[in-house]
């Protein structure tokens, strides 16, 4: 798809866009068709106004029979619609047999239109302003023609259409530029070819444009040759008012040909200041060569039309004709029998006869406008006059012409004249046109884009190109790089990160080797072993078989153990026994007392509650009091708060019949009711309902069913209640827990030597809450040899006593060593302090 | 002798010597005899309390047909048995009430127990030392037994603050128990000490007391032997 670039913002657009998808400016100029207008698709590449133009040219000139054969539809159409009523039948059906050579048709149109008159109506569609200032264009003096005004201060606006002109011609399509270098069309069609460019641009413009050449083709027919003139050079005219706004547009595009015939005055003080050879100098470079021959050949006609008429370039482009131009020629010289044997000059005679009728005509068609007369279509259209111009009218007319303008170059309104500069200016130009003065200064330095016409930006507008600032800044020297595109463009320094990012350097290498000090390598090296050894378990030194403290344990052992075995083994060695008396074992004496007090068969209750480590000394303290108790016949009722409690109490039953020759046997002597469970609250349970708590004898039988048992229900009906037990703890438990079940009855406590120290208290405290207690060796010795009983206590006496010594002598042989070596190591220090 | 009473006697021999072996160092010996001895007393200890306390106070009174036993054997038994479930912990929870319960029947047990066969006779019997009546009338010397009574009365009071662990911050900053009861403390430190020495002694004495037993049977059955 085609794109087309916005004359605003310069950007690419598809040629199907109606306004600009980035500005929203219009791409395609409004336009307004009329009710009579061909439709485009008929007309081909040519615009309306030109179809028109031609088709009423063909129809005056061309016979019909000549203009109808390979004519265009287009062609035909518009001949139809405008010349219908002007050209009679025959005319027109031999114009439409006539040749589609348009240009051909154009020059013979034109001079039989010369007579025709210009339509008022087409004259009032003019602009008012337009037409005002072509009348103050009329006025000034011809020292303001638009010679004297340099290009450079002609507004952009105003002098691209004339300086592109040139270039657009450049660009023309192949077609045309054939057509306007051939050389064998008749002079007015050689004029016409040099409208052709214009013709050709008109083929881009828009309707508007076209519409009013269409709707007079006669008064664009009946122009003279210098308003063919002018239309040609208006044809840039044409292409600049499709740029021009649309204020500004549409009055031009309701009168072109009118416009065109109304020939502003300084325009005709241009043409008449202006020789046809200082016009050529202003044409392109083309044009001129086409028009340097005919100028010798034919001076009563324009140099241009009449030089062109004589240039022979027939062979030179015919290459380069397009087919359909060729084919028009053809008709044409069959169409003109006589012509095509009419020799050149004659051709020129004809020329020059109709040319200068046209002069003729239009110096007596258009004597108001020429004269600055006002004419009733300017007056109509003066009363719609906006007000800022008249304001501007009364500015050009009052403005002093200072300098003759020199002859006009090209184009029809040369707006490029108006001035000289921003002097000859008023001051209250409107915005729109001093806008357009300060673009020019701007747009002076920029190079138009091939192709885009530039874009009529607001002055506002403008004042915010970037551009301006970077020209500000052009000048300045400085280093930073200056921003080439966008809206940051001629800006230098602005953005200085772009470069620094996308800079690119290498990296710098920087050393790994560590630089430390030797002291700190060494600590580092330090924290590095230790943190590998750490995890190692350290070797654990191997224990000599024979160390110094198993020699001194073995030595200690075998102390006590010789001590202890001489006193077994000879009866030689032996120790005193004990003598009891009431200041030195006042528990075992009041124990004695109290088993002593005892009646004979009264059940006693023997808790037993010793471990079995603790077998050989509880037994041998109890030992004495049992067999006492044997021999005073009491029944034994044997309990037990220990698990291991009845075992042992059997056995002491056992040991004490051996050692002391007794025949106590269960149930007669003695009965074991075996473990207590529940600890304290067995203790206490059993203390208040002994039936309940140990309703059986550790052989299964009822134990409350014994006759020595039937009159017991509590505690305090036993005769009397020992405790045999090595636990202090046990000890105390049965102390507080039968205190209040005795109800008076004795409680003996038969302990071990490491029980006594708690136990004592309750001895005796006053009241006592033992009654007699015996503890450990020493007391069941005293306590046997109260009565002369040798009981396993007394046997073992004399070991226990050296084994005793033996041990004290140990521990104190030890606790001198020990201070020794205390000693002898404080000295060490002291001395290694010291030293 | 009977062979019983042979292997027995032997059997209590090889396990006396394997305990003495200790006395060379930890070895295989002296861990049998351990082993044995606990593995004795375990199955001892299962076989007393099915004998004494399951099958006496549970099975007999169940199988008695007495109405009465079994209601008395009921509560018990349902106690006893939400106490087994303490043995998994799905179910430990039906145990704790029966567990709560034991703890606080022994707490309360032990607390009345110790208040009023403790603590009241004890302090009691601490002011019934400076009893001079009573002195007078068991015909005792006074003054030294109220010196007695004193020392008495010094080393419990002493004893007792010793335990007193309250502490206050001095000015300067430092943390620790009045001057006054630190000295007592210390005091109370002394008694305390002899009393574990007296303790101790009896340890001692126990102990030599079993090894005089075994040596003593060693000898004997030695001498069973070489006496025909």
């Amino acid at each position: 798809m085609a794109e087309v670039r916005c004359p605003m913002c310069g950007k690419p657009n598809t040629d199907d866009l109606e306004a600009c998808q980035f500005c929203e400016a219009r791409l395609k100029p409004l336009i307004i068709n009329q009710p009579g207008d061909q439709p485009a698709s008929s007309q081909g590449d040519l615009s309306d106004w030109l179809s028109s133009f031609q088709a009423g040219q063909s129809e005056q000139s061309q016979p019909a029979e000549d203009r109808s054969t390979g004519e265009p539809d287009w062609l035909s159409g518009m001949r139809m619609d405008y010349h219908s009523s002007d050209v009679p039948d025959d005319e027109m059906s031999s114009a439409e047999q006539g040749d589609s050579d348009w240009l051909t048709r154009l020059g013979i149109s034109e001079s039989q239109s010369e007579s025709t008159e210009l339509p008022a109506a087409t004259s009032g569609s003019l602009s008012d302003w337009l037409s005002d200032l072509r009348t103050e264009d009329q006025r000034l003096p011809p020292d303001m023609s638009g010679d004297d005004i340099p290009e450079s201060e002609i507004p952009e606006w105003l002098a691209s259409p004339v300086t592109s002109s040139v270039e657009e011609s450049q660009e023309l399509p192949e077609w045309l530029s054939g057509a306007e270098m051939t050389p064998q069309t008749p002079d007015r069609q050689a004029s016409e070819a040099e409208a052709a460019p214009a013709g050709d641009f008109d083929t881009e413009l828009p309707d508007w444009l076209s519409e009013p050449a269409a709707e007079t083709p006669a008064e664009a027919a009946s122009q003279t040759p210098d308003r063919q003139a002018s239309e040609a050079e208006a044809a840039p005219t044409g292409d600049f008012d499709a740029e021009l706004p649309d204020w500004l547009s549409e009055p031009a595009a309701e009168t072109p040909a009118e416009g065109a015939s109304q020939t502003p005055e300084w325009q005709a003080s241009e043409r008449e200041a202006a020789p046809a050879g200082d016009f050529r100098a202003e044409l392109p470079d083309w044009l001129s060569e086409i028009g340097a021959e005919p100028d010798e050949k034919a001076p009563q006609t324009p140099d241009w039309q009449a030089s062109e008429a004589e240039i022979t370039l027939e062979g030179e482009f015919a290459g380069e004709l397009p087919e359909w131009f060729e084919e028009t020629k053809t008709e044409a010289a069959q169409s003109r029998p006589q012509a095509s044997d009419l020799q050149a000059d004659e051709l020129d005679q004809d020329m020059k006869e109709w040319l200068a009728g046209l002069e003729e005509t239009v110096d007596e068609d258009l004597p108001p406008i020429i004269t600055g007369e006002e004419s009733p279509v300017s007056q109509i259209l003066s009363a719609e006059e906006p007000d800022w111009l008249r304001e501007l009218e009364e500015t050009f007319s009052e403005m002093p012409v200072t300098e003759t303008p020199p002859p006009a170059p090209a184009g029809p309104f040369a707006f490029s004249d108006l001035g000289e500069g921003e002097s000859d200016l008023p001051a209250d130009l409107p915005d729109w046109f001093s806008s357009s003065e300060s673009l020019d200064a701007g747009s002076q330095t920029e190079e138009p884009e091939i192709g885009l016409s530039p874009a009529d930006l607001p002055g506002w507008l403008e004042a915010m190109r970037p551009m301006a600032a970077g020209e500000i800044f052009a000048g300045q020297e400085s280093d930073a790089p200056a921003e080439g595109a966008g809206p940051l463009a001629g800006l230098q320094g602005v953005l200085p990160a772009e470069p620094d990012i996308a800079y690119s350097r290498k990296p710098p290498v920087y050393s790994i080797k560590l630089h430390a000090p030797e002291l700190q390598k060494a600590h580092a090296e330090l924290l590095h072993h230790l943190v590998e050894t750490e995890n190692e378990a350290s070797p654990i030194p191997g224990r000599p078989v024979i160390a110094p403290q198993h020699i001194l344990r073995i030595l200690i052992a075998l102390a006590l153990i010789l001590s202890i075995l001489a006193p077994l083994i000879s009866s030689s060695v032996q120790m005193a026994l004990p003598k009891m008396t009431v200041d030195s074992f006042v528990g075992e004496y009041n124990a004695r007392q109290v088993v002593d007090s005892l009646p004979s068969g009264r059940p006693v209750l023997v808790v037993v509650d010793y471990q079995p480590g603790f077998s050989a000394e509880m037994q041998s303290a109890a030992g004495a009091v049992i067999d006492h108790l044997m021999i005073k016949g009491a029944f034994l009722t044997l309990v037990s708060t220990t698990p291991t409690g009845p075992i042992q109490a059997e056995n002491l039953v056992q040991h004490v019949n051996q050692i002391s020759n007794h025949q106590y046997r269960s149930p007669m002597h003695y009965t074991n009711l075996g473990f207590i469970p529940g600890g304290l609250a067995g203790i206490l349970s059993f203390v208040h309902n002994p039936r309940q708590t140990l309703p059986s004898t550790m052989d299964g039988e009822l134990a409350w069913d014994l006759p020595n048992l039937q009159a017991v229900t509590t505690i305090a009906n036993f005769a009397m209640v020992m405790v045999v037990t090595e636990n202090p703890e046990l000890g105390r438990a049965w102390i507080e827990q039968t205190h209040t079940g005795l109800h008076g009855i004795p409680l003996l406590m038969v302990t071990s030597a490491q029980a006594e120290p708690l136990i004592r208290p309750y001895f005796q405290s006053n009241p006592r809450q033992v009654a007699g207690m015996v503890s450990g060796i020493a007391g069941a010795v005293a306590y046997e040899s109260s009565f002369g009983r040798r009981g396993s206590a007394s046997q073992s006496w004399s070991a226990f006593s050296i084994g005793l010594l033996v041990a004290s002598l140990l521990i104190v042989l030890g606790g001198a060593v020990n201070g020794t070596s205390l000693l002898v190591g404080r000295s060490k220090d002291d001395s290694g302090s010291e030293g | 002798m009977a062979l019983s009473d042979l292997l027995g006697v032997f059997t209590g021999l090889l396990l006396t010597l394997f305990v003495f072996s200790y006395l060379l160092g930890d070895n295989a010996l002296f861990r049998i005899a351990i082993h044995i001895f606990i593995g004795v007393v375990t199955a001892y200890l299962v076989v007393m309390i099915c004998v004494s306390v399951i099958w006496p106070q549970v099975i007999l009174p169940f199988f008695s047909g007495d109405p009465n036993q079994w209601v008395v054997i009921i509560v018990p038994l349902v106690m006893g048995l939400l106490l087994l479930t303490k043995a998994w912990r799905r179910f430990s929870g039906l145990g704790t009430p029966v567990a709560a319960f034991l703890v606080g029947v022994g707490a309360a047990v032990a607390v009345g127990g110790a208040v009023t066969g403790t603590i009241f006779p004890q302090s009691l019997a601490t002011i019934n030392l400076f009893d001079l009546r009573a002195i007078q009338a068991a015909n005792q010397n006074v003054p030294w037994e109220v010196m007695n009574g004193g020392i008495v009365l010094v080393g419990v009071v002493s004893s007792l603050i010793y335990f007193h662990f309250g502490v206050r911050a001095s000015s300067s900053g430092v943390v620790e128990r009045a001057a006054w009861i630190e000295a007592i403390a210390r005091l109370g430190q002394v008694f305390i000490a002899i009393a574990f020495g007296v303790t101790l002694a009896g340890v001692y004495s126990a102990a030599l007391a079993a090894l005089i037993e075994r040596w003593q049977f060693i000898v004997n059955l030695i001498f069973s032997f070489l006496q025909p």
